[in-house]
């Protein structure tokens, strides 16, 4: 079993400065191998700091970080990052603000390339990756990454990361200014490429509906600190927590509480809205009124 | 990166930092000036009691203060080596080759070097109890009188603002964008100069891509809130002299009179190695020890 292993993990930022910030407090967390982990927590709540230890783009101050078998916490020998960051893909942010080549493949081809890789291999990966992410290769290949749309771009970024065939795919805030049909377009990218391309994921976002769309195990940070690990199914039963920590919870479990509220008994998980149609449909078949 | 982003600015809230930036303006240039007045080993000294009192109202860590020198510690070292076996008046000590240490040599070295250090740290205070932003203000202010010749002081203003306001982002977004591409294995810090200077190419492009989108935002969000640099504008800190600005003042005029009356008022000969109230002080121990 291949694991990610974090224990008593502690950031600080700006160190022994007047703007000294903990990031990170004491996190201990494991990913596992075929985990879909959704992160969520408010804004400045540490999430974009603890990913960023997974591929070594942080070196831990404090505790521990293993990522399969490399061990980040070692100084001899000195972990290996290229590895590292071949075996974690990394997502950003607006990934498309760090598109420079002048066309797109040569673009996707950045991560490959660093890997020494040979030029068929190279060209082969490109070209998965691209259609992975639903980009026509013969189309697109040729074409400036600057004049796509937003969409676009950010699909050419995510395929620059899947270009290096990663086997932990990390996004953070992957749909973040997108429009509607966007974000749907790459959600469901990131449901596809679990099942065919890079079997564990971790996603940060700060849509709750959208999150539990699809991940099947949510962590919450609150300052700095990890508040909950449960499986999707089981988190809401703290809603009155989130709520205080200005977290929000998915429409159909506000509805399903409302109706608990008002003596209307569901049956089975309601997390997502289609749970909560079969489940009201199941309700009246079995002769319920609402 | 982000400590280069404030400039120094060590936030204490002491009464220094309150000062009217315009006169720590004045103030520091003055120093500047009078430091070059400081002939002897006891001008010198009230220099270094100056900037012992400065430090602790300023309530800053001596620790911040030294290490401006660590800056210049090369080009201290450096010119000293320079001055120590090159200069050849006075007394001979020792001799090899060309170089030559002589007595007055030393002194002049030591002199160097006090007076460079001491100038670094002076100077250096201005930046540590002041915003890049209140210095931009003093520079406005102080300048107005150019305005009559046709100077376009306020513009000047606004443009050096601006930039100093955009320096944060830009290394955020430096930040983000090296993070990025490190994740798809570009490597910075290995490799012959070429292959580094190469490198940089992926992270200056969409720099540059996204500093003119942000020049576009800005210049779009002026423009809709009717922004016209041409007009009287109003302030809304406005800067006032106030009676700490007198007290501050009147503190480094002591300075100034010792210094001036060390550099003029003593009357010691030109050929002893001892200048100003050094000659006296020697002097007086001379005859002490019979
Ligand atoms: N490079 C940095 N230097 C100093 N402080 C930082 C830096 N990056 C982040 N911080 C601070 O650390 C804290 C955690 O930041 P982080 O980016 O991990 O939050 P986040 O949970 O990802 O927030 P968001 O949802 O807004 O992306 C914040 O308070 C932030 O201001
Ligand atoms: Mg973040």
């Amino acid at each position: 079993m291949q694991n990610i292993e974090i224990k008593n993990l502690t950031h600080v930022y700006s160190k022994k400065t007047p703007y000294e910030k903990v990031a990170l407090k004491d996190v201990t967390l494991t990913i596992n191998e075929g985990d879909f982990l959704g992160i969520i927590g408010h804004t400045g709540s540490g999430k974009s700091t603890f990913i960023q230890h997974l591929n070594g783009l942080i070196k831990p101050q404090q505790g521990e970080v293993k990522v399969f078998d490399i061990n980040l916490t070692q100084k001899k020998p000195k972990p290996d990052f290229r590895k590292l960051r071949q075996e974690v893909g990394m997502v950003f942010q607006y990934p498309e603000y760090q598109l420079f080549a002048d066309t797109v493949e040569k673009d996707i081809a950045f991560g490959p390339k660093n890997l020494k890789l040979s030029k068929e291999e190279i060209n082969t990966r490109v070209r998965h990756a691209m259609q992975a992410v639903g980009l026509d290769y013969d189309y697109y290949k040729d074409r400036s990454p600057f004049d796509l749309s937003g969409g676009q771009k950010r699909r050419v970024a995510i395929a620059g990361v899947l270009a290096m065939m990663p086997k932990v795919l990390i996004l953070d805030e992957p749909t973040a200014g997108l429009d509607p049909i966007g974000k749907k377009q790459i959600l469901n990218l990131i449901k596809s490429l679990k099942n065919t391309i890079t079997p564990t994921i971790v996603v940060i976002s700060h849509d709750i509906n959208e999150i539990t769309q699809y991940c099947t195990r949510l962590v919450v940070f609150n300052n700095a600190k990890v508040a909950f690990d449960l499986p999707v199914s089981e988190l809401f039963n703290h809603s009155e927590e989130l709520l205080a920590m200005g977290l929000d919870i998915p429409l159909a479990v506000k509805v399903n509480n409302h109706l608990k509220a008002n003596g209307i008994k569901l049956e089975g998980d309601i997390i997502t809205p289609q749970d909560l149609i079969s489940a009201i449909v199941k309700y009246k078949n079995n002769g319920g009124k609402l | 990166m982000r400590d280069v982003a404030f400039g120094q600015y060590y936030p204490t809230g002491s009464p220094i930092h309150r000062l009217d930036p315009r006169a720590k303006l004045i103030f520091s240039l003055l120093f500047m000036i009078f430091i070059f007045f400081a002939k002897s080993y006891t001008a010198f000294l009230y220099v270094f009691i100056f900037l012992t009192i400065v430090t602790v109202v300023a309530k800053i860590p001596p620790k911040i203060v030294l290490k401006s020198l660590k800056l210049i510690l090369f080009l201290l070292i450096f010119t000293g080596l320079i001055n120590l076996f090159l200069y050849d008046e006075g007394r001979l000590l020792a001799s090899w080759w060309i170089f030559t240490i002589t007595d007055k040599g030393i002194d002049f070295t030591i002199k160097l070097a006090l007076r460079l250090a001491l100038l670094v740290i002076g100077t250096n205070m201005l930046s540590l109890t002041t915003t890049p932003m209140e210095l931009t203000d003093a520079i406005e202010s102080l300048l107005k009188p150019l305005k009559y010749i046709k100077v376009p002081v306020h513009d000047l203003a606004i443009t050096m603002s601006i930039a100093l306001r955009f320096i944060p982002t830009l290394m955020d977004e430096t930040d983000k964008i090296i993070a990025a591409q490190k994740a798809r294995g570009a490597a910075f810090d290995t490799g012959k100069v070429h292959e580094r200077v190469k490198s940089l190419v992926p992270v200056l492009i969409p720099l540059f891509v996204s500093s003119f989108r942000r020049a576009d935002e800005l210049a779009d969000a002026l423009d809709a809130r009717c922004y016209n640099a041409t007009k009287n504008r109003t302030k809304m800190k406005k800067l006032k002299f106030s009676y700490r600005d007198l007290i501050a003042f009147l503190i480094l005029a002591v300075l100034i009179v010792l210094i001036m009356l060390d550099c003029y008022l003593t009357k010691a000969p030109s050929d002893s190695l001892f200048f100003g109230t050094d000659y006296y002080i020697v002097n007086l121990f001379k005859s002490w020890i019979g």
